[in-house]
């Protein structure tokens, strides 16, 4: 039992997958979605993703944005999407460490949030290449 | 009269080397053009998905969307203004210019640039300019963008501003683009207040999903409204190089005819000089 799970960037249609399940991170924790879920709208947070086509799992690095379940299928509409493979792991542990350089260091021009959240993304897609 | 030939000479040189130059840029902008126009085009899916989205969330909501459907009770309007960061494309900027001219208030508003152009014009005729993010559009990044849409959020939430407006160039074809307003912040609802048909579940809320959302929505308007404005920029680009080519092919000919016909009256005279010497 199959539905259509369509992941949307701002670059356009990233990808239309014929999945058996989908299990992503919303702000409120983890949720596995398969056929005939309920219409559903809900924010993403920077995590992993998995769909699961032909009983094999692919993982996908995601950076946020919403869901939107309706009875035609799932809706991802992301700012950033990586695949597993498209995952640079040297440049992500690179990024890691400049993003705690830089909250560790005390100067007061520093933006914290962005350096959170790009410390965040930078781990999301250390994790999501070794899955 | 030798001397006159090579002034037109000169000029005639002069005049196919501009041409090249010319030539070139209009080639650069027609690639630029594609680029972008296909970037417009392959963004119309998200922009459109979220617009949906925020539809739908203010249909099912009350009092939680309230805070983005109202001015705020500040005194200032912020304006955020597309311009370009090159020239040669006059038509393009002036267009622009004139409509703020038309329709922004020097003492109630506050100007944002994107585009250098528009800030040393802004500066120059005395309006208020906060170029913070005045480079956005050099090279277009979503998470650059992202950034000024979170910003513009926080200060309307904070209510330092009565209004926030947009105002870019729409693109309607390749020889026609007109200066538009946006509303940005507040928020128009949406027209069809209809029930959607279903009511589905909202994972946390409704208000949690909206402050989550509206972010993502701005940056998704500005990013769509910033590429619009490229495309009408190179599109306006193009038609000012083209007009220059053929202007001057004109200016060649017109060139070419006055150096021939020099060089015919030169030759014309030497034979009378020649003829009237042996008639003596």
């Amino acid at each position: 039992m199959s539905f259509v799970v369509r992941i949307i960037t701002p670059k356009g249609l990233y990808a239309k997958l014929d999945a058996s399940s989908l299990t992503v991170k919303l702000t409120t924790g983890y949720r596995t979605i398969l056929k005939g879920h309920m219409d559903l709208v809900g924010a993403l947070d920077i995590a992993p993703m998995y769909v699961v086509i032909d009983n094999n799992r692919r993982y996908y690095a995601l950076h946020g944005g919403a869901i939107n379940v309706t009875k035609d299928g799932v809706t991802l509409i992301v700012n950033a999407i990586e695949s597993k493979d498209e995952i640079d792991v040297e440049r992500a542990k690179a990024s890691k460490e400049r993003a705690e350089t830089r909250l560790n260091s005390n100067d007061s021009n520093i933006d914290t949030k962005r350096a959170i959240i790009a410390l965040k993304k930078s781990l999301v897609r250390i994790e999501t290449s070794e899955k | 009269m030798a001397q006159n030939l090579n002034k037109t000479k000169r000029r005639i040189n002069s005049v196919n080397s501009t041409k090249k130059i010319t030539k070139a840029m209009e080639l650069v902008a027609t690639v630029k053009l594609k680029r972008f126009k296909n970037i417009m085009l392959s963004n119309e899916l998200y922009s459109n998905e979220i617009v949906s989205l925020i539809n739908v969330l203010f249909s099912k909501s009350n009092e939680d969307a309230e805070v983005y459907l109202n001015e705020k009770e500040a005194d200032k309007t912020l304006y955020i203004v597309i311009n370009s960061n090159l020239g040669l494309c006059a038509s393009y900027n002036n267009d622009i210019y004139h409509f703020v001219d038309k329709n922004v208030d020097k003492k109630s508003s506050i100007i944002m640039p994107i585009g250098i152009k528009g800030d040393t014009y802004y500066k120059r005729n005395g309006y208020v300019v906060n170029n913070d993010f005045v480079s956005i559009n050099e090279k277009i990044s979503y998470s650059d963008i992202e950034q000024l849409g979170i910003f513009i959020h926080k200060e309307f939430i904070d209510g330092k501003y009565k209004a926030i407006k947009l105002i870019y160039t729409h693109y309607v074809n390749s020889i026609k683009f007109v200066p538009e307003l946006f509303d940005v912040f507040p928020i128009k609802k949406p027209i069809s207040n209809v029930d959607i048909g279903y009511s589905p579940i909202f994972d946390p809320n409704i208000k949690t999903l909206i402050e989550e959302l509206i972010p993502i929505y701005v940056t998704s308007i500005l990013y769509q409204k910033i590429i619009e404005s490229q495309v009408s920029e190179q599109a306006s680009r193009r038609t000012a190089m083209e007009n220059a080519n053929d202007n001057a092919d004109e200016l060649i000919n017109e060139l070419t005819i006055e150096f021939n016909k020099a060089r015919q009256a030169a030759i014309t005279q030497e034979i009378n000089e020649v003829v009237a010497g042996q008639a003596k």
